[in-house]
């Protein structure tokens, strides 16, 4: 089984994302910040990590430059549905992250990107 | 005394009585000398002789002048007329001489014919006679005297009367003419003929005093060989003139001192008189008149005098005339260079003056508007207000107010009047003035500032929505994607419940279209993703009709009339696309019952009228106009303005976002483009979208990496991963003059550096790349070419690296995305302010 990082501070994102991903058969751990999410991160490991890029504590793109630096082979996923979610994600790829994603969004395009980066 | 006269006694009677000389004699003959036979004591005592000493005497003796012949005549008379009244000088004894009247009467005495001689002394008679033939005399000659002084004096007051005559005609020289010489040529001639001189001129003094200057000179028909150019220097009897201010003669001129002074081909001059034009006091020109018969007399240099002072009035005049004239010409030429119109009124109204400019801005000549009254030139309304205006000008109130004046063609010409009464010498009021300004282009540009307010309040607008949604886009899409998440969850959990499964798909849906419209509020922020590049643009516009054919209502015909060709625009094609299907589907939702949907395209430029509307900076070049019209319904004019507010629709509930239109505005807008609307209730409306062209004219080629160098501000090269920023840097360095090439990673430009024929003048970096950084890529090319200008740029602005990359050497440093003005303030250096100084 897969495990997955859910870092997402929106709750009903969160909460329905994971409950899309396990029942899809990922094992799925939740952060609702960038700062728990470093530190469950850090007890890991995970097979991918989805974060969202506009949160409290600590910023996505902090999140996914320090993920990056710990573990740089493991993928990410970025979400964002801000106003300027596509700068964002843009950023975001140079920061290395595997894939972008708009929200809002249907759980197959989830689903998608993640059978693409853990081929 | 018939009765014969008897000796004695009557002739006593008759001597006594009498005053008178009484003689008797005998008729004398040639026969009888008549020796007096008797005389009276009166004729003893007057004539001195005694009785006796008559007795020895004749007539002849005692009567003057008498001879035998004249005494026979009287004898013979005597004879036949019996008496005789006659008129003689007696001589007394001592020789006096007496004058008598003789009154003889022929009588018989003694039988012969004797004569009585009753001689009257006359001498007191005489001598009255003589007093009164010499007062006779005195009389005639005092009468001839009168006469004489009376014709004298007449002829004086003839002359008199010519000179005055004369004079009064120079007065009138000096208003009849226009300029001096003209009228002290007048002046001249009257002054010439009434002295009588044959010559002369007439001269002013020249401005340092020195010399006369001759405005004209009358040789009088002599032939005056004299050089005119030769100087005429202020001397002899000229100067005299000059310097005692009056007029003086000299009627011997040759023999004067001052002959010597005429130059050589001089008419003779016989004599010369000067009288001098004086004005305030001072000597300023001169009258001169030459060769009179016979001499200048006093009287004709009082007359030069005179003359000299009207010329003096006639150059006074002239130069206040010419100074008035001066003075008008001034005021008229500033009146007509005056950018606004002056109209002058008299009291009743009637147009007094007006200037060119006035009568243009009617479209009139002022000829046609003098005289008139200001009524004639304005509409109904207008003339109301202009009488209550009048009214209160009389009142003497001046005020500022707009107006309007029918212009000749018509229509009204709006205008800025500034309107003062004026009155005249006695407080009356005496018409008016008004000075006024055509403020058409002012009301044109007041309107199109509404306009524009207009323009600009929907962008406010838009702008407004635009941010609203950017400000909750992030809550937004959270909350549709957790509805999203829910509703798929719960999908799966009713797998056996298809109705259930079907509303959770519904849901999922209506969250999509939701984050659609979230999507499309930002579009009014420009803050969703767009994608520019050139696009053809009537390729676009037949996919789009390609799409409309296959999903609007088959009984609406849709046609086009597009250009040749496939002009570019630079632009989000999907979004022009989504634009003209929006209007395409509204246009064929106001067609229910079918009609005609009909796409135009045309290029040419932008019109001026939309230009000055715009709220926003266009580009100058060429546009493509682009028309979406229908045959429908048409919009009420009451809505036309909201149309392309956002939420605003004409649709049943559900069927319509509100935002078709409003997302037409704005990605127009966003395209620097311009959209209007016409529209006719019934007749169908028509909307009109201009683009500017994108300034490369053929469809976009894949940018080669090879140099494509058209050298114009230089040379660029740009490095970068993303085509997409190469394609955008690329437009906006070639907007700025620049030749550009293009490389897409590190390695690719370096090679482009180290190779290139023509090294690039500057280089566009991207500090993030795959295969080789930015850093690596930046630092190898200052090893092989120092001098290229490096702009770094990075879309994340990382203050540190931007600082490094600065230390190192870049030239400047710009974060993407960025705009052209923010690229070329970069590269000529103007955004590096501080950051610039603490690394050197």
């Amino acid at each position: 089984m897969k495990k997955i990082l859910l870092i997402e501070d929106d709750e009903a994102v969160r909460d329905s994302l994971a409950a899309n991903l396990s029942n899809a058969g990922y094992a799925v751990t939740e952060a609702d910040n960038g700062k728990t999410g470093i530190a469950k991160f850090e007890n890991g490991p995970f097979d991918a990590v989805i974060t969202d890029l506009i949160m409290p504590e600590k910023e996505g793109l902090e999140t996914i430059q320090y993920l990056k630096k710990i573990s740089p082979e493991c993928p990410i996923i970025a979400i964002s549905g801000a106003s300027y979610a596509e700068t964002y994600l843009e950023i975001a790829k140079k920061f290395g992250v595997n894939e972008v994603i708009l929200k809002p969004f249907t759980r197959n395009i989830i689903f998608e990107k993640l059978n693409r980066i853990l081929r | 005394m018939n009765s014969k006269p008897s000796r004695g006694i009557p002739y006593e009677t008759v001597f006594r009585t009498m005053n008178d000389i009484v003689f008797i004699h005998p008729l004398v003959t040639k026969s009888n000398p008549g020796y007096f036979i008797d005389a009276n004591d009166v004729a003893v005592h007057k004539l001195g002789y005694s009785r006796d000493e008559f007795r020895d005497l004749t007539p002849l003796d005692i009567l003057d002048s008498s001879n035998v012949e004249e005494t026979d005549r009287e004898s013979n008379a005597l004879t036949t007329e019996k008496s005789l009244l006659f008129e003689k000088t007696l001589i007394a004894k001592d020789g006096r001489r007496i004058p008598v009247e003789i009154n003889a009467r022929l009588f018989n005495y003694e039988g012969t014919p004797a004569v009585c001689a009753i001689a009257r002394d006359i001498n007191e008679r005489k001598r009255s006679e003589r007093k009164l033939e010499q007062a006779k005399q005195r009389l005639t000659s005092f009468r001839k005297d009168k006469e004489n002084k009376l014709r004298a004096a007449l002829e004086n007051s003839i002359l008199r009367e010519s000179e005055f005559a004369s004079l009064l005609e120079g007065a009138r020289a000096v208003l009849r003419h226009r300029t001096f010489t003209e009228s002290a040529r007048e002046i001249f001639n009257h002054c010439k003929k009434i002295t009588g001189a044959a010559s002369g001129y007439v001269a002013l003094l020249s401005s340092d005093g020195s010399e006369n200057e001759v405005l004209f000179l009358d040789a009088g028909g002599l032939n005056c060989t004299v050089d005119p150019s030769l100087p005429m220097p202020i001397r002899g009897l000229r100067n005299e003139a000059y310097r005692h201010k009056k007029a003086l003669f000299h009627n011997d001129f040759m023999k004067s001192a001052w002959a010597q002074f005429m130059p050589p081909g001089h008419v003779r001059l016989d004599n010369v008189l000067f009288a001098p034009l004086i004005v305030e006091s001072r000597a300023v020109g001169i009258i001169g008149l030459a060769n009179k018969k016979g001499d200048f007399t006093d009287r004709d240099a009082t007359l030069a005098a005179a003359f000299g002072e009207l010329a003096s009035v006639a150059l006074v005049n002239n130069r206040s005339v010419q100074s008035l004239q001066e003075s008008e010409s001034r005021y008229r030429n500033l009146v007509e260079s005056l950018l606004e119109g002056i109209w002058i009124l008299d009291k009743d109204g009637i147009t007094t003056f007006i200037n060119d400019h006035m009568a243009e801005m009617v479209g009139r000549r002022t000829s046609e508007m003098l005289g008139r009254h200001a009524f004639d030139f304005l509409d109904a309304e207008h003339t109301k207000q202009a009488a209550e205006y009048l009214e209160r000008r009389k009142q003497g109130i001046k005020e500022q107010h707009e107006f309007e004046i029918l212009h000749k063609k018509g229509h009204a010409v709006p205008v800025l009047m500034q309107s003062a009464p004026v009155f005249n010498e006695h407080g009356a009021y005496a018409g008016t003035i008004a000075g006024i300004s055509d403020i058409s282009e002012q009301k044109k540009m007041q309107h199109e500032k509404e306009a524009l307010r207009e323009q600009l309040n929907q962008a406010q607008k838009m702008e407004a929505i635009g941010q609203l949604a950017a400000g909750i886009a992030h809550d937004f899409n959270n909350i549709l994607a957790g509805i999203i998440g829910y509703a798929e969850i719960i999908g799966d959990m009713v797998d056996d419940r298809p109705k259930i499964r079907e509303f959770s798909e519904k849901a999922i849906a209506s969250a999509q279209r939701a984050a659609g419209l979230s999507r499309q509020l930002l579009t009014f922020a420009r803050k969703a993703r767009v994608t520019m590049q050139p696009v053809g643009i009537i390729a676009c516009i037949s996919h789009v009709m390609e799409i409309l054919e296959h999903t609007i209502d088959k009984r609406i015909e849709i046609s086009s009339d597009l250009c040749s060709g496939d002009p570019l625009v630079y632009a989000d094609e999907s979004q022009v696309q989504n634009c003209l299907l929006n209007l395409g589907i509204n246009a064929a939702d106001a067609m229910p019952d079918g009609g005609t949907l009909h796409f135009s395209a045309q290029l040419g430029p932008l019109p001026d009228a939309i230009q000055k509307k715009l709220p926003f900076q266009m580009h100058a070049g060429s546009w493509i106009k682009i028309t979406v019209s229908d045959t429908g319904t048409g919009i009420d004019r009451k809505i036309r303005s909201k149309i392309f507010d956002p939420f605003f629709t004409t649709k049943e509930v559900g069927k319509g976002t509100g935002l078709g239109l409003a997302t037409v505005y704005g990605t127009i807008k966003q395209h620097n483009g311009y959209i209007t609307c016409r529209s006719r209730k019934g007749k169908g409306t028509q909307f009109t979208i201009y683009l500017p062209l994108h300034e490369s004219s053929s469809v976009p080629e894949k940018r080669n990496t090879e140099a494509v160098c058209r050298n114009i501000n230089g040379h660029a090269l740009i490095i970068d991963d993303e085509a997409i920023i190469r394609e955008i840097a690329a437009d906006m360095l070639e907007r700025l003059g620049y030749s550009v090439s293009c490389c897409c990673d590190g390695h690719q430009g370096i090679e482009f550096v180290r190779k290139s024929a023509q090294q690039p003048d500057l280089i566009l970096l991207d500090l993030i790349m795959p295969k080789m950084n930015g850093f690596e890529c930046f630092k190898t090319i200052q090893s092989i070419a120092p001098s290229i200008k490096v702009i770094a740029m990075t879309g994340y602005a990382d203050e540190k690296k931007q600082q490094r990359i600065l230390a190192e050497g870049a030239a400047g440093f710009i974060g993407k995305p960025f705009r052209i003005h923010e690229l070329s303030a970069a590269i000529t250096g103007d955004d590096r302010g501080s950051s610039t100084e603490e690394t050197t």
